[in-house]
């Protein structure tokens, strides 16, 4: 394939890959003539899955929606873009890194601080009709004047008979747990699909690792197993108000979960407080 | 590179006059570089780096009359694993005509004053011609066309000319002038411009234009043909700084409580719908079943059957770490886009990969009958096992009629590849 630094997708250089998701790829990128914006590089994500037209049609829909709330914590998409059958976004790079692999360590605050954030973000989608269906920490990207929330899925708009929310053509067994088990029976996509993900990404950022720790060690069909067969459980030593939170948001039951993500930010918010205030 | 296409009648100067070139709908690749047609009508999931590297080969020169890529070609050919290499064909000009090079299940049918068909399948290795210089038209496909798949296109320059296709049909002398929606000269190729012939970059463009548009054949009627947009064409919608003036259509906010995305998603597959029974605690339940899957209770007697679509029956996982949810019939192997189920839609492949080609490019098909999941061998080279038992065995061969799996049951595929069968159950334990 030809290398970095020569390929161009839509008028943008492809300079490095930052990351890959289970939908596509995301690549440090910089505009082949340089906009009003000067050139700095951008986060341009080319999706995997071939595009019709109307599938195109479906993606501008749902990031249009995002793009349009401009006060919630999400990031800013600068376009959205086809040539061929390949579908890009361009989108501010933020060199922080994300939740997952932070250009820095971040202490815990800061951790559940973003969590928050994108709790908040969730719930701004929510209201505008979008299920995010791809939180998880490598989706929380960490900017100076705090984390925000990466752009919500769009593959299912393009390939049908995808209902599990989280797993795309590369789905893997490391990120069935931020897959509700609702989805894996047959549930619809919604708040509470989104805010079980929340759930497992605060675990993650409280404790480091998540509510199903064999899914990162073992092998996937183990993994896969325990996840079909097992109860989440909070770590044991998690502190009573933080345990509460985590298991409200990843009730096996969506029903008894917190009703909106609002909800459950403003009790993740008071967590971040409490842990800054050394309680 | 060289530049456009000689304007003069070809007769006049002795070299090759490009037609009009139609693109046939579909998930492979056409790739038109200055003297050079490349066809790969049908790519899977290991042909990308090849086919990478033949595009890039095909647009290689100076290398007047071809010959030079054709040896490289064959070398490429001759020299790797024959599945990992796609049939092709590749079309140069040699010349007053065409030099032709086909290998596989690449069929390509010459009309006019003298009418061909060679296929890369009459020989071990592949064909190669100097097809007629007069010709009304030339189509290259593969036998069966419009393949649907998973497999995403690699990321080429476009504007190089690459363009997604299953096959073209190559317009001569004649037929040009009836049918070119273009100035009728027949020295313009409708479907994919020459390199030097970059369309203006950037094109902001009203949505609503179609990506490819049916043409109509020569003759007037419709075909699977389409011509597809010019590839130095590139679609944007601004979203940032106010530009976005295109307000998103209303949509409610989610509701709380009950799941519902209001749209958004591509349309589904036909719903299949089952009886089954409903558990106390919301959950739709195989009426086999002693007890509900989520809550582990006892489902009620007697049993109320209702009519709903069916959940999925659980998921599979591959031993690389894949997981599938079995919403639909599955078709694994190393190239299921060649089942006819998938190719149909009416399953979805799972691709495994096997550098020791012990999985067949069809292997196994796990289909979906009413609340069970049954699975079958298809005729594959090295066979289909069943374990109940884990990875250890006992393995027993699965025959290429249905066996019902069970929950936690293995598959091997051949000598080294297993996938896991199993679905959602609750312990029992819980909330007695």
């Amino acid at each position: 394939m030809t290398p970095l630094g020569t390929e161009a997708v839509g008028g943008y250089l492809l300079l490095r890959e930052i990351g890959h998701g289970v939908h596509g790829r995301v690549y440090l990128a910089r505009a082949e003539s340089p906009g009003e914006d000067g050139d700095a590089p951008v986060a341009l994500k080319l999706l995997d899955a071939p595009a019709t037209e109307q599938g195109f049609q479906r993606v501008v829909e749902e990031l249009r929606r995002c793009a349009s709330l401009v006060s919630a914590p999400l990031v800013t998409i600068h376009e959205v873009g086809l040539e061929g059958a390949t579908v890009f976004y361009a989108m501010r790079h933020h060199p922080l890194g994300s939740l997952a692999s932070p250009s820095r360590q971040l202490p815990r605050q800061e951790r559940v601080a973003a969590v928050a954030r994108a709790a908040r973000a969730a719930h701004a989608l929510h209201e505008a009709g979008v299920v995010h269906r791809g939180i998880k920490p490598s989706n929380i990207l960490m900017a100076a004047g705090g984390a925000v929330l990466a752009e919500p899925t769009t593959a299912h708009t393009l390939a049908p008979g995808q209902p599990l929310t989280g797993l795309g053509t590369r789905g893997s067994a490391r990120d069935l747990e931020f897959v509700d088990p609702a989805l894996v029976r047959g549930g619809e996509p919604g708040r509470s699909t989104d805010i079980w993900a929340l759930g497992v990404t605060l675990h993650i950022a409280l404790t480091g690792f998540g509510l199903y720790p064999a899914l990162t060690s073992a092998d996937p069909m183990v993994a896969a197993r325990m996840y079909l067969r097992s109860r989440p459980e909070a770590d044991a030593q998690l502190g009573p108000a933080q345990r509460q939170v985590v298991t409200a948001a990843v009730d096996p039951d969506p029903g008894s979960r917190y009703l909106t993500a609002e909800a459950l930010a403003a009790d993740i918010e008071r967590l971040a407080a409490e842990i800054g205030s050394g309680s | 590179m060289m530049p456009q296409m000689p304007a003069v009648p070809a007769e006049g100067r002795g070299a090759f006059r490009w037609p009009r070139v139609e693109v046939h709908a579909g998930a492979g690749v056409v790739h038109r570089s200055a003297d050079a047609l490349l066809v790969i009508p049908h790519l899977a999931v290991a042909h990308r780096e090849h086919a990478a590297e033949m595009v890039r080969l095909a647009g290689e020169g100076p290398d007047p009359g071809g010959s030079r890529r054709v040896r490289r070609l064959a070398w490429m050919v001759t020299d790797s694993e024959p599945a990992d290499v796609p049939d092709f064909a590749l079309l140069v000009e040699g010349g007053t005509s065409l030099r032709l090079m086909v290998r596989g299940e690449v069929t390509v049918e010459v009309t006019g004053p003298q009418t061909l068909s060679l296929s890369g399948r009459e020989s071990l290795a592949w064909v190669e011609r100097l097809l007629p210089e007069a010709f009304r038209t030339i189509t290259v496909h593969a036998p069966e066309e419009d393949v649907r798949g998973d497999v995403a296109l690699p990321r080429y320059d476009l504007r190089a000319g690459t363009v997604p296709g299953a096959g073209v049909t190559l317009h001569g002398q004649g037929a040009a002038e009836e049918g070119s929606p273009h100035d009728g000269s027949g020295r313009r190729a409708a479907g994919i411009p020459v390199p030097a012939e970059r369309a203006p970059e950037q094109v902001h463009e009203s949505p609503a234009r179609e990506l490819v548009r049916p043409v109509a054949s020569p003759q007037g009627e419709a075909h699977s043909a389409t011509v597809v947009r010019p590839p130095g064409a590139v679609r944007r919608v601004v979203l940032a700084h106010g530009e976005d003036r295109v307000p998103a259509p209303h949509r409610d906010p989610l509701p709380i409580l009950s799941g519902g995305a209001a749209g958004g998603d591509a349309p589904t597959a036909d719903v299949v719908t089952v009886e089954g029974v409903v558990c106390r605690c919301g959950q739709f339940n195989d009426p086999g079943a002693d007890a509900c899957v989520v809550c582990g209770r006892p489902l009620e007697e007697p049993r109320r059957l209702t009519t709903r679509p069916r959940p999925p029956l659980g998921l599979l996982i591959t031993d690389d770490g894949r997981v599938f949810p079995l919403a639909a019939d599955v078709v694994i192997g190393r190239d299921p886009q060649q089942a006819s189920d998938v190719r149909s839609g009416r399953a979805r492949p799972v691709v495994l990969t096997d550098a020791e080609h012990s999985t067949s490019r069809v292997h196994a098909h796990i289909g979906l009958s009413g609340w069970r999941v049954v699975a079958r061998d298809c005729g594959s080279a090295n066979g289909t096992f069943l374990s109940h038992d884990g990875p250890g065995g006992p393995w027993t061969p699965l025959g290429e009629r249905d066996t019902p799996l069970r929950a936690g049951d293995r598959l091997r595929l051949g000598t080294r590849r297993h996938v896991l069968y199993d679905r959602y159950q609750m312990a029992r334990a819980v909330t007695p």
